[in-house]
């Protein structure tokens, strides 16, 4: 049993998720709470109700999965923190993934994939969440045209490795390329251009906060991060425990390994100024 | 657990130590475990929050692992959970307070939330398990500086506090003018012990006021004014007489007023705590003067001056015992006055 969290964004998300022998999940519990600041007060509550709602205790639970962001500097802080503790604790596995990576898996699990009349895949998805100060933050994810012949079959993909494969229920999978980056809305759809090629930003499905970017004819797919896709989409393989016990710091699956994504650095250089020269 | 004491682990983070610590409940310290930003906050010329926020979160797990290690411990020896939950910088105590939530929850342990500045009241029974009590207590550190009357361990009574800058900011502000390095309370003083204490006179801040309360916003513009109509040369050439000159003036204010409070109080008994208390012309002041008062001192050691997990696993002995699930909710508070009792 699979517990999942998020707290990059403005909600507050959790699920279960169980595990069957080959390979599946399924979302035994979730909430999803709005929250604008509050995850302090909402996160182990929402963990705890969830988890209760399955009858199950921490003890039973195998592995956590984190969002790493990016979004709020201190949600996501919120997350990872919470994460690391609660391997430390349990002595069980952590993996963090990023939020726009929820955002994607659960376009593809829902079936939005196929295109207009749900024939075609689209090339491109373009996960968004808010970046404050006018800006979003995006990433690019590309089908993978390649690995059509394993259809049916996901990819081996090692969970906590930031692999960034996604697979879709029919076997097709998409391919992240290049980092997360901020941008202001408008520019977005030539940054997606820069990564995936000339016309990708027009052609692209652009998921999550698409509320702040602006009107275009490129599809969009409104929705906040839940939790369970940090789980679901992706080929989940954990470690064995005794393997895992083994584990060094740092190594995937520790608490140490699971970082925070914040694109941005802190906004340091105003105190530079202000404590380097004091006669200024 | 059979055969052991129960541990309590402390957690602390409200600004740039990072800090964990075992203490059992008859409060014997196990293990305490820091890892200091200094190094980080130096390139700043001071700490900038989301920098420590930053820094917390990568060291919070480690410093929780090596104080298990360091009292030859494991989690299941682990009774109860103790967390500052202010006041501090709300970013930094957050990673501490969800660090300490997520264990609690985890293994449906009891939680105490704690204010910090209860933490570096408890420095004073750390340092002296006897410190009798009703005792006067000078917190003094880069955020705070405070009188407080502990009438017991969990009765403390706000005396006087500063109007502007905590006195570890005057140090520090008084540093930077001078162009020393970082943490500048540490390097002044140094700097001071070669200088002539008397060579200026600063102002003490509300010296004659017969009010318990500080300020040093008048001594570090002073300072400035003084540097200002210097040229480069002649500020190094007495810089050591100015530290000096400057470092009395401030401990001045701090060990009057604290003897005043004494006194004022009737108490048998005083104490100083938090990062100023690593001071050493106030430490040696305040043992002199206060012994000679016939007053039982306490100085506790460097290590639980600054910000450490030790004081913070202290000060839960006396505080409140949250049982799973009260805490889940437990938010955390950037201001934070000492006579709140978080959790109560």
């Amino acid at each position: 049993m699979i517990v999942a969290f998020d707290t990059s964004s403005a909600v507050c998300s959790v699920a279960v998720v169980g595990h069957a022998g080959d390979g599946s999940h399924q979302v035994l519990a979730a909430r999803d709470v709005p929250s604008q600041a509050d995850q302090t007060k909402l996160l182990l509550g929402l963990i705890d109700q969830a988890l209760t709602e399955v009858g199950a205790t921490p003890e039973q639970v195998t592995a956590f999965f984190v969002g790493t962001g990016p979004g709020t500097f201190t949600g996501v802080r919120i997350g990872v923190a919470t994460a690391r503790a609660l391997s430390l604790a349990l002595d069980v596995p952590v993996f963090g993934r990023s939020s726009l990576d929820a955002l994607a898996a659960a376009a593809l699990m829902r079936g939005l994939a196929p295109g207009e009349g749900g024939t075609v895949a689209p090339d491109t998805f373009v996960p968004v969440v808010d970046a404050r100060r006018g800006q979003v933050f995006a990433t690019v994810f590309v089908r993978a045209h390649g690995s059509q012949e394993g259809q049916g079959r996901p990819p081996e993909t090692v969970v906590g490795s930031h692999e960034p494969t996604l697979v879709d229920a029919d076997g097709l999978s998409w391919v992240r390329l290049g980092e997360v980056f901020a941008a202001d809305p408008a520019g977005v759809a030539e940054s997606v251009d820069l990564v995936a090629g000339p016309g990708a930003g027009a052609r692209a499905v652009y998921l999550g906060r698409t509320d702040l970017l602006p009107e275009t004819s490129a599809r969009h797919e409104p929705g906040e991060v839940e939790a369970g896709f940090l789980v679901l989409g992706h080929a989940v393989a954990l470690p064995e425990p005794a393997a895992f016990r083994k584990a060094r710091p740092g190594d995937p699956g520790t608490p140490e390994s699971v970082r925070p994504i914040y694109v941005r650095s802190p906004d340091a250089d105003v105190h530079i100024a202000k404590m380097r020269d004091p006669w200024a | 657990m059979s055969g052991r004491e129960e541990l309590i682990l402390a957690i602390e983070t409200s600004c740039d130590d990072t800090a964990a610590a075992l203490i059992t409940v008859s409060g014997e310290v196990r293990a305490s475990v820091s890892a200091s930003q200094d190094a980080i906050h130096e390139r700043y010329g001071g700490v900038v929050p989301e920098v420590a926020s930053r820094a917390h979160v990568e060291r919070a797990s480690v410093v929780v692992r090596e104080a298990l290690l360091e009292a030859g411990a494991s989690i299941e020896d682990v009774g109860r959970v103790a967390v500052t939950v202010g006041p501090g910088l709300i970013g930094a105590l957050l990673v501490g307070l969800h660090t300490a939530k997520a264990i609690a929850w985890a293994r449906r342990l009891p939680l105490t939330p704690v204010n910090h500045l209860h933490g570096h009241l408890a420095a004073a029974w750390l340092a002296d398990p006897d410190a009798p009590c009703p005792m006067v207590t000078l917190v003094a550190s880069g955020g705070h500086t405070l009188l407080v009357r502990v009438s017991d361990r969990r009765t403390f009574t706000l005396l006087g506090q500063t109007l502007d800058d905590a006195a570890g900011e005057a140090f520090d502000k008084g540093a930077r003018l001078l162009g020393l390095g970082y943490p500048g309370g540490r390097e002044l003083d140094l700097l001071a012990e070669t200088g002539d204490a008397h060579a200026f006179d600063f102002p003490i801040g509300l010296k004659r006021s017969g009010s318990l309360d500080f300020s040093f916003s008048g001594v570090k513009t002073s300072l400035f004014y003084l540097l200002r109509s210097w040229t480069a040369e002649e500020r190094a050439a007495r810089a050591a007489d100015v530290a000096a000159s400057y470092r009395r003036a401030v401990v001045e204010a701090l060990v009057s007023k604290l003897l005043a409070a004494a006194e004022a109080e009737g108490v048998a008994a005083v104490a100083i705590a938090g990062g100023v208390a690593a001071n050493s012309l106030l430490r040696r002041r305040v043992e002199r003067e206060a012994g000679e008062r016939g007053l039982h001192v306490v100085v506790p050691p460097l290590r639980f001056c600054t910000d450490n997990a030790a004081m913070i696993g202290a000060a839960a002995l006396t505080g409140p015992v949250l049982a799973y699930p009260d805490y889940l909710g437990l938010e955390a508070s950037a201001s934070l006055s000492i006579e709140v009792t978080p959790g109560v």
